[in-house]
C-alpha cells in the first residue's frame, strides 16, 4: 500500500457546506467541500482555508492522517523561523473535521504563489540547464538551509515535488512543506543516503541537515537529467548501486555537465555524513569559491563475487541490502557457512571479518529463548554494512528510528513482533558495538533502547509493545481505539476527550485501555506508578476500577475541566467490582446512592472518595467479622435446640435449680413473716 | 479452646479454693456460741436432719436442693424452736421436744415442702423451654436470615455451614459457645 493510498478515504469525501466546514482554533475556516489537490502532501489530503480574523490570503489546509501523526514537535520552532523560502505552517491544531466525523490534526498554510517544480507524476522532462539550477534552486533555497541548520530542524522532505516556485514568474523556488508526516516518511528512496534508504519509510529518523543537501543533491542531479536517472532501477537495486559505486557515481554518472557542477553534486552526494559538503561547503561553493570534495571511500570490492538471488555482489555492504531484502535465503547462506567463508577468502576486509566474527559469536541457531538465526542474519547484515539500518526480517529502521518505526506500523502484527525481536535480541547495541565512530547522540538512542527493552521485557507481549510506543516516542499521540474520534497528543487531553466519548452512543464498557494507561505513564510523572500498576492488573477487578477512578480524578485534579458528569456517570457503572468489596449490603447501598448523587457534580476526586472511604471499610471490615462470630454462635445455637439440647436435664438443672432455691427461699421468707405475725 | 482452659486455670486457681484456714476463725467463733446456746443448737441439729442428708441422698453437687430443703427445714423448726426459749432453753426441754411427733412433723414438713418446690420448679422450666423452643429457634433463623441479608453468603463461616450441614453433636470444642448461644 503507497503512503496516499493510506489515507482515510472518509476524510477526502466532500461534506455539504455548511455541514463540511470546520474552523481551527477559532480562526480559520477549513472548507471540506473545496478541495485543491495541487496542494496535496503524500497521503494527506488539502482543501482550501480562509482566515476568519486576518487579513485576506489564499490558504490552503492540510488534514493530517488519523493514526500518522504530524510533526507536531516541530510546530513550536517553526513558528520562530524567520522569513525563508519554505512552506510555515500558518497554524496548526486539532479540530473536528466533519466528512471523517472525528477530530484530525490540521495544518494551515498559506498557497505557494507558483506551481510545484515537477509534479509527482511527471517522470520525464526538460532538463535544466546549469545556471539555472544554480540561479533558481540552489541560491534561492540556501537561507532556507542556513536557517534549518541552524535550528537543528531537518526538513527531511526535500524533492522535486515538495519544491514550489515562489512567484508567478517561476524565478525563485521554495521548499515544501515538512510537517504533515513523520521526518523522511515520503521521501522516496532515490532521495534518502545509504544509511538510511534501506529502512521503512516510517523508520528513517530524523537525522539531520546533512540528509538535507543529500536530498538536494539528488534533486539537482535529477533536475540536470530531466527525471530520475535511476528510475528504470526498483528500491533494492537503487540502494545496491549506491553503496556498490557510491551515489555520486549511481546518479550521475551519466550527466554532462561541468566541472564546478561536478564539484557540487559530489560535494552533496558523499555518502559519508562527515565528508559530505554542509550548507557552509554549499555557501562558499555558490560564492565561487571552489572545493575539492573529498573522493569517497568505497566498501572493499571481493577478489571473486558472491552468488545470492541469481546475482553477484561483490560488496559487504551490498550484500547486506540484498539479505535485507530476500530474507529467508539470506538465513540459508549464513546457515552454509558459504557467506563467512566468502568473507574469509575473498573479501578481503579485516575489519568487517571481525565484526562478522563479533555477530557470530555466542550464537547457535536453534538455542536461547528468542529466534537465533533471524537474529544472526540481523547481525550479519548490520556487520556487512555497518552504517545501514538494523533489520529483522520485514522490519528495517535506522537506530535513531526505531521507535518512530513501530509506533506507525503498530496496526501491523508482524511489525509489532518484529520491533519486539529487535528490542529483547538487542540489536541496538549490536549496532553501536560496530561502529567505527562513537558520536554523542547514541547515548540518547540508548537510552531509549534501554527503556524499551525494560517496559517489554516487564509487559511481555501483552502491554509491554504499548508501553514501549510511548515511552520511546516522547510527544506520540495516544493511540487508543476509544479515542478513535479525537486527538489525543497530551495528558491534559484525556479527561475532556473522555467526557466527548462518554456522550456518544458507543462508548465501551470502560473509559481506560492499555494505550490510554500507558500514554499516562509516559507523559505525566505524578501518575506513572499508579498508571503502570494499573497496566498489571486484570480488568473488572476492584483493583483495577479504583486505579481507573484514581488515573483519572488525578488527571481531572491537575489539568481539568472540574465538571465531567458524562464521565463520572460512565466511571460509576463500573464501580461494581469495587462495590462487591464492601461485605455490608446496606453500606453498599448507601454508597451507589451517595455516587449517584454525585454523578451530576461530575468531580471524580469525589467520587474517588466516595468509593473508597477507609473509614468506611474499616468498620465494614470490623462489623463483618463481629457478624461471622455472631452468626456461628446463631449456627451452634439453632443446632444445639434442634439437637433437643432444651431436654438435656444438664441445663434444665442449671437453668431450674436456682429458681428453685430462689422460690423455696421466698416462700420460706413468706412463712417466716406469717409465722411472726401470728405469733405476735 | 482458649476459653476453655482459661475457666479451668480460673477453677484451679488458690483464691477460689477455700482452705482450712478458711473455716478455722468460723468454727472458733461457733464454739462460744454453742456452749451458751447448747438447747437450741442441739434441737436445731437433731430437727435439721433431712438437710444434711439430702447433699447425701441428692449428690454433693446439688447445692440449690439442699438450699433448698434447708431452708423451709429451718422454717420448720422455728416453732419448735420458739417453744424451747418460752420454756426456758433447757437442754431437758429441748431432750423432750424432740420426743414429740408434731415437732419433727412441722421440721419435715418444710424440708418435704422445700423438695417438692425444688423439683416442681425444674418441671416448670423444663416444660417452659419445651413449650417455647419452637419459637426460640423460629428467632434464631430469622435472625440468620437477617444477617445474610444484610451481610451476604459471606458472613456464613466454613464452622458455621459445617454445623448447618452436618447432623449430630457439637464438638467438644464448642461446647463452650453452646452453652454461650443458650444464654443468648
Amino acid at each position: 500500500m503507497s503512503i496516499a493510498e493510506a489515507f482515510v478515504e472518509d476524510d477526502l469525501t466532500p461534506a455539504p457546506d455548511e455541514a463540511g466546514r470546520a474552523v481551527l482554533n477559532e480562526r480559520f475556516e477549513v472548507f471540506s467541500g473545496q478541495r485543491l489537490p495541487q496542494f496535496d502532501p503524500p497521503g494527506c489530503g488539502a482543501f482550501r482555508a480562509a482566515d476568519l480574523k486576518g487579513r485576506p490570503r489564499a490558504l490552503f489546509a492540510v488534514i493530517c492522517q488519523p493514526d500518522h501523526p504530524p510533526r507536531t514537535e516541530i510546530f513550536s520552532v517553526l513558528r520562530r523561523f524567520p522569513a525563508v523560502p519554505v512552506l510555515m505552517p500558518v497554524d496548526a491544531g486539532f479540530t473536528y473535521w466533519p466528512p471523517a466525523g472525528a477530530n484530525r490534526a490540521v495544518l494551515i498554510f498559506e498557497q505557494p504563489a507558483g506551481k510545484r517544480l515537477v509534479e509527482a507524476s511527471v517522470e520525464r522532462f526538460e532538463p535544466w540547464r546549469e545556471d539555472h539550477v544554480v540561479e533558481t534552486l540552489l541560491r534561492p533555497l540556501l537561507p532556507a538551509l542556513r536557517e534549518l541548520e541552524r535550528f537543528y530542524l531537518p526538513h527531511r522532505a526535500i524533492r522535486p515535488d515538495n519544491i514550489f516556485f515562489s512567484d508567478g514568474a517561476q524565478s525563485a523556488l521554495m521548499l515544501g512543506e515538512c510537517v504533515s508526516t513523520q521526518a523522511g516518511y515520503a521521501q522516496p528512496v532515490l532521495y534518502e543516503p545509504v544509511d538510511s534508504a534501506l529502512a521503512m519509510p516510517g523508520g528513517r529518523g530524523d537525522r539531520t541537515t546533512s540528509e538535507d543537501l543529500y536530498a538536494l543533491g539528488v534533486v539537482v542531479a535529477v533536475l540536470l537529467n530531466g527525471g530520475n536517472p535511476l528510475a528504470e532501477l526498483s528500491d533494492e537495486d537503487i540502494i545496491v548501486s549506491k553503496v556498490t559505486h557510491g551515489s555520486f557515481v549511481a546518479l550521475a554518472r551519466h550527466l554532462r555537465c561541468s566541472l564546478p557542477m561536478v564539484e557540487v553534486l559530489r560535494g552533496l552526494l558523499t555518502d559519508d555524513p562527515e565528508d559530505r559538503w554542509t550548507v557552509n561547503d554549499l555557501a562558499l561553493w555558490l560564492n565561487g569559491r571552489r572545493l575539492s570534495p573529498k573522493q569517497p571511500v568505497l566498501a572493499t570490492k571481493a577478489i571473486r563475487g558472491f552468488e545470492f538471488e541469481d546475482r553477484t555482489y561483490t560488496t559487504g555492504p551490498s550484500l547486506a541490502v540484498a539479505l535485507a531484502y530476500h530474507w529467508e535465503s539470506g538465513i540459508e547462506a549464513v546457515k552454509s557457512g558459504m557467506l563467512l567463508r566468502w568473507v574469509q577468502r575473498s573479501l578481503n576486509d579485516d575489519r568487517a571479518m571481525a565484526r562478522l566474527e563479533s555477530a557470530l559469536e555466542n550464537w547457535a541457531y536453534g538455542e536461547g529463548g528468542i529466534d537465533s538465526e533471524h537474529h544472526v542474519l540481523a547481525r550479519v547484515i548490520m556487520a556487512l554494512n555497518p552504517r545501514g539500518p538494523v533489520c529483522y526480517r520485514t522490519f528495517r529502521a535506522s537506530i535513531d528510528g526505531l521507535h518512530k518505526a513501530f509506533a506507525i506500523g503498530l496496526k501491523d502484527p508482524v511489525v509489532c513482533e518484529d520491533y519486539r525481536m529487535v528490542v529483547l535480541g538487542r540489536l541496538g547495541p549490536f549496532w553501536y558495538s560496530i561502529q567505527s565512530q562513537v558520536r554523542p547522540e547514541f547515548a540518547a538512542y540508548r537510552k531509549y533502547f534501554d527503556l524499551a527493552r525494560r517496559v517489554i521485557a516487564q509487559g511481555g507481549e501483552e502491554f509491554g509493545l504499548v508501553r514501549a510506543i510511548y515511552a520511546t516516542n516522547p510527544g506520540w499521540p495516544c493511540q487508543s481505539e476509544i479515542f478513535a474520534g479525537d486527538y489525543v497528543t497530551s495528558p491534559g487531553d484525556i479527561v475532556p476527550a473522555l467526557e466527548r466519548v462518554a456522550a456518544s452512543d458507543s462508548r465501551p464498557s470502560e473509559p481506560l485501555d492499555e494505550h490510554i494507561v500507558a500514554f499516562i505513564a509516559a507523559n505525566h510523572q505524578g501518575l506513572s506508578d499508579v498508571a503502570v500498576t494499573t497496566l498489571t492488573r486484570r480488568s473488572g477487578t476492584d483493583r483495577s476500577v479504583l486505579d481507573m477512578v484514581e488515573l483519572l480524578s488525578g488527571l481531572q485534579r491537575a489539568f481539568g475541566p472540574p465538571e465531567v458528569p458524562r464521565l463520572a456517570e460512565w466511571l460509576s457503572a463500573s464501580i461494581g467490582p469495587v462495590l462487591e468489596t464492601y461485605h455490608n449490603h446496606e453500606t453498599r447501598r448507601r454508597i451507589e446512592t451517595a455516587v449517584d448523587g454525585l454523578v451530576p457534580e461530575g468531580s471524580l476526586n469525589r467520587l474517588l472518595c466516595a468509593i473508597d472511604d477507609h473509614t468506611l471499610r474499616q468498620g465494614d471490615k470490623e462489623g463483618f467479622a463481629r457478624a461471622q462470630k455472631q452468626f456461628l454462635r446463631l449456627t451452634i445455637f439453632r443446632h444445639w435446640i434442634e439437637s433437643g439440647g432444651h431436654g438435656d436435664p444438664q441445663f434444665i438443672g442449671g437453668v431450674a435449680h436456682p429458681i428453685g432455691s430462689a422460690v423455696t427461699a421466698l416462700v420460706g421468707a413468706i412463712a417466716v413473716l406469717v409465722m411472726t405475725v401470728l405469733y405476735l | 479452646m482458649g476459653k476453655s482452659s482459661a475457666k479451668v486455670k480460673a477453677a484451679a486457681s488458690p483464691k477460689r479454693r477455700r482452705g482450712l484456714m478458711w473455716y478455722l476463725p468460723w468454727a472458733l467463733a461457733s464454739i462460744p456460741i454453742c456452749v451458751v446456746l447448747w438447747p437450741s443448737v442441739f434441737l436445731v441439729a437433731a430437727l435439721m436432719g433431712p438437710s444434711v442428708l439430702s447433699p447425701i441422698l441428692f449428690g454433693r453437687r446439688a447445692m440449690h436442693l439442699t438450699a433448698s430443703v434447708g431452708i423451709l427445714n429451718f422454717v420448720g423448726v422455728l416453732p419448735a424452736l420458739g417453744r424451747l426459749w418460752e420454756q426456758g432453753h433447757e437442754a431437758g426441754v429441748a431432750a423432750h421436744m424432740l420426743t414429740d411427733p408434731v415437732v419433727w412433723g412441722g421440721a419435715l414438713a418444710g424440708a418435704g415442702t422445700g423438695l417438692v418446690l425444688f423439683f416442681a420448679t425444674e418441671w416448670v422450666v423444663a416444660a417452659y423451654y419445651r413449650i417455647t423452643a419452637e419459637a426460640r429457634l423460629s428467632q434464631v433463623m430469622a435472625r440468620q436470615e437477617e444477617l445474610v441479608e444484610l451481610w451476604g453468603d459471606e458472613v456464613i463461616t466454613a464452622d458455621a455451614a459445617r454445623l448447618m450441614t452436618q447432623g449430630g453433636q457439637a464438638t467438644p470444642g464448642e461446647a463452650g459457645d453452646l452453652r454461650a448461644g443458650a444464654a443468648t
